[in-house]
């Protein structure tokens, strides 16, 4: 479900991100864009940190807040 | 076709006239259009580049006979063989008089008075039990002391203060919703609705009903921005299956005859019917443009041809409206101020 939903997002180099569901757009800053292209590419919320980690040289713990908070938003908005 | 349409109005609050007008040049589904305005200011009437010829008719206010004269006028002097109404204040003249139109040899497409009735603002709430969707809590009042009696026995604010066919505020205590009441009242009666606020995000479809429970068309669409009369400015089309099925469940349940407009709130749980406009919205020359042309398919319909039904059209669109200037001589203002 979350998968459908996220493949259905559309985004850009940019970040803007356009839900055809709502119609609601976004801007999302460079690690939400991250986070969103990797969670569309079905990798797990832990490899999604890993990934951050590596990418933007922070803590573990502060990748799997920032994973844990895009996920957050998703639900907040109806899209997870 | 030569075609009849209300609604010239296309002003800071827009009559769909000018948008069903252009939607029917574009598709080149009328041969002759004829504009039918109430008010000599209506910008409609001054675009002499989509619309062949301007009546200026009676307010419906003034009854069904002093409009049917003047469009039996219409009918000998521009031979019009069909109507279009936009308006929601005339709908229920049209309606009721279509058997009369028919014979006068105009044809229209419009719902029976109990389809009409069925999705009133005072009824809404029965429609809404029986397709199975969510209607926020409203209360119906027919004076000040009803409303104050509300305010004490429910004292939850803010409320929306609705009018029966127009308007709508938020108020926020019993003296701004007293102020609404009697503002709306005095323009447009009773009774005035109180409606609990949803939160969600507003979405809106337009559709088109053939008579028999079948939908021939629809989109929708979310208002990005909207102007201080919360008139969409910009907007955007969506996909929403919810939606979609609930049009499906509404033309199927009532055989709406004819265009319709859904606005609807979209929470994270479920979706909310607020409101069922039984006519095109002025927004509708975004669903044309899209691909889904629903006053050209309202015109096959009353033809009784076969119509498209076809939904598919691109998400992701976006709609802007934008002012602009005509400059034309006073002689033409005052041959509609004078024409009624």
């Amino acid at each position: 479900m979350l998968q459908n939903r996220l493949q259905q997002l559309a985004t850009n180099d940019e970040g803007f991100c356009f839900d055809p569901r709502t119609g609601e757009t976004y801007q999302l800053n460079e690690t939400a864009q991250v986070v969103l292209t990797e969670l569309k590419k079905g990798r797990t919320e832990a490899e999604v940190a890993s990934l951050l980690v590596s990418g933007f040289g922070i803590s573990h713990q502060e990748a799997e807040t920032d994973t844990q908070e895009f996920l957050q938003l998703l639900k907040m908005n109806g899209i997870a | 076709m030569r075609v009849g349409v209300s609604g010239m109005n296309a002003t800071d609050n827009p009559g769909p006239g000018v948008p069903v007008v252009r939607s029917l040049k574009e598709a080149k589904a009328a041969s002759h259009i004829v504009g039918l305005s109430y008010d000599a200011h209506d910008p409609g009437n001054y675009m002499d580049f989509l619309i062949d010829r301007v009546y200026r008719m009676p307010y419906p206010t003034k009854g069904w006979n002093a409009l049917c004269e003047a469009l039996s006028q219409v009918k000998r002097e521009s031979n019009i063989d069909a109507i279009i109404p936009c308006l929601d204040v005339e709908l229920p003249l049209y309606i009721r008089n279509q058997e009369q139109l028919r014979q006068l040899g105009i044809k229209t497409f419009l719902p029976t008075e109990d389809q009409f009735a069925l999705r009133s603002k005072e009824k809404l709430i029965h429609l809404c039990n029986e397709i199975d969707i969510t209607y926020p809590e409203t209360t119906l009042v027919n004076s000040i002391d009803e409303l104050e009696q509300w305010a004490q026995s429910s004292n939850d604010w803010p409320v929306f203060v609705k009018g029966r066919y127009y308007k709508a505020y938020i108020a926020f205590n019993l003296a701004e919703a007293v102020h609404k009441f009697t503002e709306i009242a005095s323009e447009w009666g009773l009774p005035i609705l109180l409606q609990k606020p949803t939160p969600g995000v507003e979405v809106n479809l337009v559709g088109l009903g053939d008579g028999e429970g079948g939908l021939c068309g629809s989109v929708a669409i979310k208002k990005l921005t909207t102007t201080s009369l919360g008139k969409i400015w910009t907007g955007v089309t969506i996909e929403h299956p919810a939606l979609k099925d609930l049009a499906e469940r509404f033309v199927k349940y009532t055989r709406w005859r004819g265009p319709f407009e859904l606005e609807c709130i979209q929470s994270p749980e479920c979706i909310s019917l607020i409101e069922i406009n039984p006519r095109f919205p002025a927004w509708v020359y975004f669903a044309t443009a899209v691909g889904i042309n629903l006053p050209e398919r309202l015109l096959q319909l009353m033809q009784n041809k076969d119509v498209d039904s076809d939904s598919k059209y691109p998400v992701g669109k976006y709609f802007v409206r934008y002012t602009y200037e005509m400059v034309t001589d006073i002689s033409q203002f005052f041959r509609f101020a004078s024409s009624v």
